[in-house]
């Protein structure tokens, strides 16, 4: 009898234990993407454990802030339909905006009225021109207004005036994090549209010689096929006339080399000038054997971009352009009679480290301005926020700039018109999606070089150090890099 | 009874048969009376603008046109301010009155030239030409120069004013870019001397291989020079470029902050008067084409089947049945045209279009660019779409005699509501014909003219005959057949038959060729 009640045990035990590993094979198949409201998920009710109830924040006053950017009509047009829609939500805001001129202009012009107070509420802005704001300490960190639990009632619901972990996650990690890049782990910016490097190819040459795209930069064999110097051989080798690789922006080269190698370029502590070393040194040597082989051409010694080289029909021509993501229409050759001569493909620049891959990240981030009128303050938060959580608002601007949306790829993919012209992209029409979609492949590889006053003068002196290098001649090449490289350095650093 | 019929007969016959000779053999009138011609005719309205003109021909007067929109147009805009300065206009429109600038600060003036300095500088320039005709004027911050061959190879200098950015007011129109334009081409045009001046102790170029330059000009061998670029900051017509680094940054900065602290053109906070910002006007191609400076900033609306594409523009075309041949013109959408644009505008297309007419002055010829596009918004009329696909562009046949000889009436619609009338006009072939597909066969090359420098260097001019000696140019693009340039040789004395656009350069008609395709040799 026993032994019949230990073996039925026995098996109501196991029973038992293999419904509950069927109760977590349930649980982990059906796990809850969480959307908390009021810190409780509207899909499963659970309760968010990080959760703070916030308090009512009466906003109704009339509020005016000035917004200074470098925007052209093409896209202050999109932006004029989303202030629309933002003062739908915030009838008492009146948001006045300037097109000041590029991006030197809008820093000079801050830098200027800072000493006046009277800097705008709100700017577009780089690393280095928050850096140089704060040394008067005028730019506003963002932290408590992005971990706010309190809200506005807009039209009757609740409107969170911080960011929550969903949105914050929404963000593509690196833009997100290049607005804490300033020694002291606060949020100064948020990224509002952003650019970066790509490598566009001649594809329809490509496929014809049966060539590789690079993925590397250096041969490490006779036969390294993915290498771009491998490419750059066969490309002459088929058609001597050319000029096989363009690079528009030394100085973007130089960064991305020295942060591939993890070779040191800039600091924000200590010494701020790191860029004079060997391993430095030995790539610019070995570009420089290119450009005198004929193999490579940059924009400062081809005279303009080398995107005219490479969309050329002529045997003088190149079958790589490295370039910015937002140029990706002007990497396009003319269509004759509604066919482009050849298509273009549109890949990650190449890399030293497949596990550990680089690429530059431009374009524009935002700062608010500290106020003696906290509303404004506020007011410019909250558009900030706006525009940069609005996935309609990132769609539609990205759609006319040809910058990357600041949002990660699955989230801008809800927006149905985005999803059409994401999906459509190939190397003729659709080259803006192409490049957009090729930069978004990348979004785990790029850096951000920390800002301090001298951080944008170092980037034109290495810019120029570049091209000088290139064109030297004569003998002792490597004594010349070096005595280049140091008068870069006293340039730094009397710049300081 | 009998004998009064007769009467009566004999009398009717003698009235009918005076009266049939009177008709054949008309009186010459005592005092004939010359058919008054209109030489003052409005291109909008058609009406006479001429107030001293007293013939009944001219009876009706244009009487000047409301704006864009239909609502009061002020005919006495202040240049800086933009406010009317017509103390006695009561209209709404013009409430905002001009107080006149005592204050204006003239920045342009403290700054001087110093002929004497280690800068590179052109003096004396002159704004290119090409056989009489100017074609240097391209907008507010960029105009082309001739040049010595020394410091550009094709002769050109290509100016981009240093500091400054004007609003757009090509390919994309922005508010205050024509004016701009205007500004800088009136001002060049009105020069005694033009002197172009270099940044440092060498020309340096942009990205996009155009130098980077000051521009001086005097009124009069008598005053000092001018900046210009300074010029066009106080006046607030255009903003800051770099302003700060450069030689003359500290007059860039001081020009712009006059510029706003009056409150000048984009710092007015008014809207362009001479921006149009009324809907699109609905029109056909043959009434742009017939009449199209009527149109000239304006946004319209026409349809049309894509007939051909190149160098970001394509050509749009419509059949007439008045005249029986293609009437069209060409729209230049240029380098940011969105992936979904690009889709609709596809050769066979039957497309809406909706961009702003403008002038293109290097090419003498009307465009429509700044198209209307957006991707949420396909069907909407104020955007361009799609309408239907499949139609064959017409690449309509026609005799060499026809494109230079050749004349056609067409009659057309001008002014809108009250305004509204119709008028004929007796073209030539050619001028009709512009921006349309036409093919034409068997022409003899007799001469081959290939340009030497810039960036059309191997584009050529094939002057052709057809069998009765009538000439006609082809011009082509550059060509190229696997990656060759292809050279005179392959044309010159060959019988060949053409398809391409009707064309306009340095005031003559030509079929231009954009692809070695478009051109068969027969011998």
């Amino acid at each position: 009898m026993k032994r019949i009640f230990s073996a039925v045990l026995v098996v109501v035990m196991i029973l038992a234990s293999l419904s509950l590993v069927a109760c977590a094979s349930d649980e982990e198949a059906e796990i809850c993407i969480h959307t908390y409201v009021d810190g409780v998920c509207t899909k499963c009710n659970a309760v968010d454990p990080n959760y703070v109830a916030g308090e009512e924040v009466t906003f109704t006053d009339p509020v005016t802030i000035k917004f200074y950017h470098t925007m052209g009509q093409n896209l202050s047009d999109v932006l004029d339909q989303y202030i629309v829609e933002f003062n739908k939500l915030f009838p008492n805001i009146t948001i006045s905006w300037e097109q000041i001129g590029n991006y030197d202009d809008v820093k000079d012009q801050i830098s200027t009225e800072i000493t006046a107070g009277n800097q705008p509420n709100m700017a577009y802005c780089y690393a280095d021109h928050v850096a140089s704001y704060n040394e008067s300490g005028a730019v506003q960190t963002l932290d408590k207004y992005i971990d706010s639990k309190d809200y506005i009632m807009v039209n009757g619901e609740k409107y969170a005036i911080g960011l929550t972990q969903q949105e914050k996650d929404s963000f593509i990690e690196g833009y997100y994090a290049e607005g804490a890049t300033f020694g002291s782990s606060k949020m100064y910016t948020l990224p509002f549209s952003k650019s970066t490097e790509v490598l566009y190819y001649n594809k329809t040459f490509f496929e014809q010689n049966g060539i590789q795209v690079p993925d590397h930069w250096f041969s490490s064999g006779a036969e390294d096929k993915t290498s771009m110097e491998y490419v750059m051989a066969q490309c002459k080798a088929l058609n001597a006339e050319s000029i096989p690789l363009g690079y528009d922006s030394e100085g973007n080269w130089f960064i991305t080399m020295c942060e591939q190698y993890g070779s040191g370029y800039t600091a924000l502590k200590g010494e701020h000038y790191l860029f004079n070393n060997q391993t430095n040194r030995d790539f610019v040597a070995k570009f420089r054997n290119w450009y005198q082989d004929g193999l490579m051409t940059t924009q400062g010694l081809y005279g303009s971009y080398t995107s005219g080289l490479f969309t050329s029909t002529t045997n003088q021509t190149s079958y790589m352009s490295i370039g910015s993501s937002a140029g990706a229409t002007h990497q396009r050759p003319s269509a004759v009679e509604g066919q482009y001569p050849f298509e273009v493909g549109i890949a990650p620049i190449p890399q030293i480290d497949a596990a550990n891959p680089k690429a530059i990240s431009q374009g524009p981030s935002v700062c608010i301005f500290k106020k003696d009128n906290e509303k404004e303050v506020l007011a410019s938060w909250l558009f900030l926020k706006y525009l940069t959580t609005s996935v309609a608002f990132q769609a539609d601007f990205s759609m006319a700039s040809g910058y990357i949306p600041v949002l990660k790829q699955e989230i801008m993919l809800t927006d149905e018109t985005f999803k059409a012209f994401y999906d459509a992209a190939d190397g003729g029409d659709q080259i803006a999606a192409l490049a957009m979609k090729a930069a978004l492949a990348q979004e785990n590889a790029y850096y951000t070089s920390p800002a301090f006053k001298g951080s944008s003068a170092a980037r034109t002196q290495v810019g120029t150090l570049m091209q000088a290098c290139f064109a030297l001649q004569g003998d002792g090449i490597e004594a010349q890099i070096a005595d280049l490289f140091n008068k870069a350095i006293q340039e730094c650093k009397n710049n300081d | 009874m009998k004998h009064v019929i007769k009467i009566v007969a004999v009398l009717l016959l003698v009235s009918m048969l005076f009266g049939l000779l009177t008709a054949c053999n008309p009186k010459e009138p005592e005092n004939p009376v010359e058919t008054h011609v209109c030489h003052h005719v409005c291109e909008t309205c058609g009406k006479c603008t001429d107030a001293t003109c007293t013939n009944a021909v001219c009876a009706e007067k244009c009487a000047g046109h409301s704006g864009p929109t239909g609502e009061h147009a002020c005919q006495h805009v202040c240049p800086l301010c933009v406010k009317c300065t017509d103390a006695s206009c009561t209209n709404a429109a013009c409430s905002k009155k001009c107080a006149g600038h005592s204050d204006f600060v003239d920045v342009a003036a403290t700054l001087k030239l110093d002929l004497g300095s280690s800068s590179k500088k052109i003096v004396d320039a002159k704004v290119r030409t090409m056989n009489g005709n100017v074609i240097g004027y391209i907008d507010g911050d960029t105009t082309h120069f001739t040049c010595d061959t020394s410091i550009n190879e094709d002769g050109v200098l290509k100016a981009r004013y240093l500091g400054i950015n004007t609003p757009e007011s090509t390919g994309t129109i922005e508010q205050y870019g024509k004016t701009a334009s205007n500004f800088t081409k009136n001002t060049l045009k009105g020069a005694q001397s033009i002197v172009i001046e270099s940044e440092d102790d060498k020309w340096n170029k942009d990205s996009n291989g155009r130098n980077l330059v000051w521009i001086w000009y005097r009124n009069s061998a008598t005053e000092d020079y001018r900046c210009l670029n300074i010029e066009l900051l106080q006046r607030g017509l255009a903003i800051a470029s770099n302003s700060a680094n450069n030689k003359y940054g500290e007059y860039c900065v001081a020009a712009i902050n006059a510029a706003k602290d009056g409150k000048y053109n984009v710092y007015s906070g008014i809207k362009d008067p001479n921006f149009y910002d009324g809907s699109a006007i609905k029109l056909t191609l043959k009434e742009i084409r017939a009449n199209p400076s009527a149109y000239l900033d304006k946004l319209v609306a026409v349809e049309g089947v894509i007939s051909y594409g190149a160098s970001e523009t394509i050509f749009l075309e419509e059949y007439d049945e008045e005249s029986y041949m293609n009437i069209g013109i060409s729209v230049y959408y240029g380098f940011g045209a969105s992936g979904g644009l690009l889709s609709i505008l596809k050769i066979g297309n039957r497309v809406r279009i909706v961009g702003k007419v403008q002038y293109y002055e290097a090419g003498g010829t009307y465009q429509i660019s700044g198209l209307e596009y957006n991707a949420r918004k396909a069907n909407d009329p104020d955007y361009c779409g799609l309408i239907s696909k499949g139609s064959a562009p017409a690449f309509q046949e026609i005799s060499a005699s026809d494109f230079k000889n050749g004349k056609r009436t067409i009659t057309y619609v001008v002014g809108t509501g009250e305004e509204q009338q119709e008028l004929s006009k007796e073209f030539n072939f050619a001028e009709l014909a512009l921006s349309t597909s036409v093919s034409l066969k068997d022409l003899r090359v007799v001469d081959v003219y290939t340009t030497k420098t810039g960036t059309s260097k191997g584009a050529m001019t094939l002057t052709c005959q057809d069998a009765n000696g009538v000439q006609i140019d082809i011009r082509t693009d550059v060509l190229t057949r696997n990656g060759t340039v292809i050279t005179a040789d392959e044309y010159l004395n060959k019988t060949i038959d053409v398809r391409g656009i009707v064309d306009f350069y340095d005031g003559s008609y030509q079929v231009k060729v954009y692809s070695a395709e478009s051109i068969t040799v027969k011998n």
